[in-house]
């Protein structure tokens, strides 16, 4: 009895630390870049980003090239259509 | 000779810490302020006017409720919303202030510093008494609560950090009990342990770790010998007078005991306030909520004088090899007790248990934790424990005089060193680094967490400006700098006004490097192009705080 309870918790333990120094430490580093991802820092960090690209384009002359300009303008006047009818 | 020999080391004991409490006494008021005080000043009326409401004790109550109402600030939380502190010395402290009608902040927050460091003083006494259980030599036992008190760190938090070190102490005067019972298990020792257990839980419930363990080496010793089954009345006395106690020294739980303190339990391992708050650990930024593994590890290596790491490295190997090899060749009949064969083994077993599983929990369970380590300072017990049975152990091996001599020579002149920086650092002790790690640590880690340099500060800039009135300032990091304004004189707090960060109103900026939100993406706390850097103070190459003036 005495050896069993000694030898069933050593199992515990080991399978306990096998479990943490692999899966459990590939599940922390997720959590930490799924943390990291939807941390309102990162939201702020995206959002500063779009805006400095906006700015960005505003100060450009010609922000979209004439073959995207064109193949835009041609998808907007396509879905124009379509709406109406 | 012996009797001659004991006369003279109880001597040197005595010496040493009648050295110690005046060093302390002489400087307590040298410290500054956390940023904790406040609201633990706050924590500790906010419980005691509802023991009170309990009580005939009209006039008291009215006083404390003055109290609750004159304690004001912008960013201080209301207890009522974070209940789960234990008030083992916030209550009793904030008694104190009520009945000796102290009213000046910088007073009250004095009295308190001397009443932290008071009762580590009382704990660095009975560590000493545990080493002197332990290893029967007042050298060792000597040497050890050196190592103990000569932690720069723990030194520096005993005079303000009344979470902490509070749990520190009260762990240390339990943990001499729980030896005691390791020894001889009696009915009085029993109920002296289950209070300090209960005090030392109800400030933080790491607490738990001694009757935890307490109880499971009790039926590690049922398991190997059975006659210890006699001693099963007295453990469930134990366990009842624990709760008991814990009730009762924590107000929290009297209204709803169990429901609560699983509260309490939730908010120790996910603390909710952190999920807003980056660290800056090993020169980045990571959330407080979701801590790399080698976060303690890391954090003791580099804060901790480096002999008491090797040594403490050296004594773990060693009983976790005693215990290994215990361990592998227990068999199903034995004379002596499965994992230790005398009872110094058993303590040493417990210790090393102690702080093994507290460590792994930690890290393994993701448990919430901010400013360095000292949430965990408690291990430092445990810590000092094994570095001194390390030295104890080399000791035992030098069979020559001489040897034994050079031994403690060579620690006592450590310890002079640790002494030298503690002198270096004063009174920012509790921000030491040690000699390996302490070059530019400001731009890795987080230096001054707890915005102790605030004081300093202030009275700088009093003897630089002497011209506007008031001078406003202008705070360029994560520290509420309106509390340290309490420890100035009553004049000179007049002339210092705090404006956060509205930076445009301010004549001179202050920052000591603290950021919750990560400095390369959030300009919270980039310092205007219109101040300039007109001062830094610097401590052994770490950079503190840094002065900025308004220059158009």
């Amino acid at each position: 009895m005495k050896l069993f309870v000694y030898k069933t918790l050593f199992v515990v333990v080991c399978i306990f630390l096998l479990f943490q120094l692999t899966v459990g430490a590939k599940l922390k580093q997720f959590e930490e870049k799924l943390a990291n991802y939807k941390s309102q820092e990162n939201v702020e960090n995206i959002k500063n980003k779009i805006r400095k690209e906006l700015k960005n384009a505003v100060q450009k002359e010609n922000y979209l090239s004439a073959e995207d300009a064109k193949l835009i303008n041609q998808f907007i006047n396509k879905l124009k259509k379509e709406l109406s009818n | 000779m012996d009797i001659k020999n004991t006369n003279i080391s109880k001597i040197i004991t005595f010496l040493l810490f009648t050295i110690f409490f005046l060093i302390g006494v002489a400087t307590f008021k040298d410290y500054g302020i956390s940023i904790d005080e406040e609201f633990q000043r706050s924590n500790g009326f906010y419980w005691l006017n509802y023991v009170l409401s309990f009580t005939p004790f009209q006039e008291l109550n009215n006083a404390v409720s003055l109290k609750i109402a004159q304690i004001e600030g912008f960013t201080l939380p209301f207890p009522a919303d974070d209940p789960y502190y234990g008030v083992t010395f916030d209550l009793p402290a904030a008694f104190l202030e009520v009945i000796f009608k102290i009213d000046d902040p910088k007073n009250y927050f004095y009295f308190k510093h001397f009443l932290n460091f008071l009762l580590f003083f009382i704990a660095s006494i009975f560590f000493y008494k545990i080493l002197l259980n332990r290893f029967e030599n007042r050298y060792v036992a000597l040497i050890g609560t050196l190592f103990f008190v000569l932690s720069p760190r723990i030194y520096g938090n005993s005079f303000f950090n009344m979470k902490d070190i509070i749990s520190l102490s009260l762990l240390t005067i339990a943990l001499y009990y729980c030896f005691k019972l390791l020894d001889k298990i009696s009915y009085k020792n029993l109920l002296i342990f289950s209070i300090f257990a209960a005090l030392s839980t109800s400030q933080r419930m790491y607490g738990m770790c001694l009757p935890i363990s307490f109880l499971i080496f009790y039926s590690l010793s049922v398991l190997s010998n059975k006659k210890n089954l006699n001693d099963l009345p007295g453990i469930v006395f134990f366990c009842i007078s624990f709760f008991v106690f814990l009730t009762i020294f924590w107000p929290f739980l009297w209204s709803n005991p169990v429901e609560n303190f699983l509260l309490t339990f939730e908010h120790m391992t996910h603390h909710y306030f952190y999920e807003k708050i980056k660290l800056l650990f090993n020169g980045t930024y990571i959330s407080a909520n979701s801590l790399p593994y080698n976060y303690i590890l890391t954090w003791v290596l580099i804060s901790t004088p480096i002999l008491y790491t090797i040594l403490f490295l050296i004594g773990y190997i060693q009983i976790f090899k005693r215990f290994f090899l215990k361990f592998i060749h227990i068999k199903n009949k034995s004379y002596y007790y499965d994992l230790w064969r005398g009872v110094n083994e058993k303590k040493d077993l417990f210790i090393l248990f102690n702080i093994t599983c507290i460590v792994s929990y930690l890290i393994f369970f993701s448990i919430s934790m901010a400013n360095g380590w000292r949430h965990t300072f408690f291990i430092n017990i445990f810590i000092i424990y094994i570095s001194t049975y390390a030295f104890y152990c080399i000791n035992i091996n030098f069979k020559s005089i001489l040897k034994r001599k050079l031994l403690f020579g060579s620690i006592i002149f450590y310890l002079i060193f640790v002494i030298y920086k503690m002198v270096v650092y004063h009174p920012f002790q509790n921000l030491y680094f040690n000699s390996f790690f302490n070059q530019a640590s400001h731009k890795y880690f987080e230096v001054d967490y707890w915005g102790l340099s605030g004081r300093k500060f202030l009275e700088d800039i009093l003897v630089i400006e002497k011209k506007i009135d008031p001078i406003k300032i202008g705070v360029a990091s994560y520290l509420p700098l309106e509390r340290s304004v309490k420890l100035l004189d009553k004049n000179e707090r007049k002339k210092i006004e705090i404006v956060g960060q509205e930076y445009e109103n301010a004549h001179y900026l202050y920052s000591n490097l603290i950021s919750e939100v990560d400095k390369r993406y959030n300009d919270k706390y980039k310092i205007p192009s219109n101040f300039s850097k007109i001062g830094e103070f610097v401590i052994e190459g770490i950079t503190v705080y840094e002065i900025y003036k308004k220059v158009n």
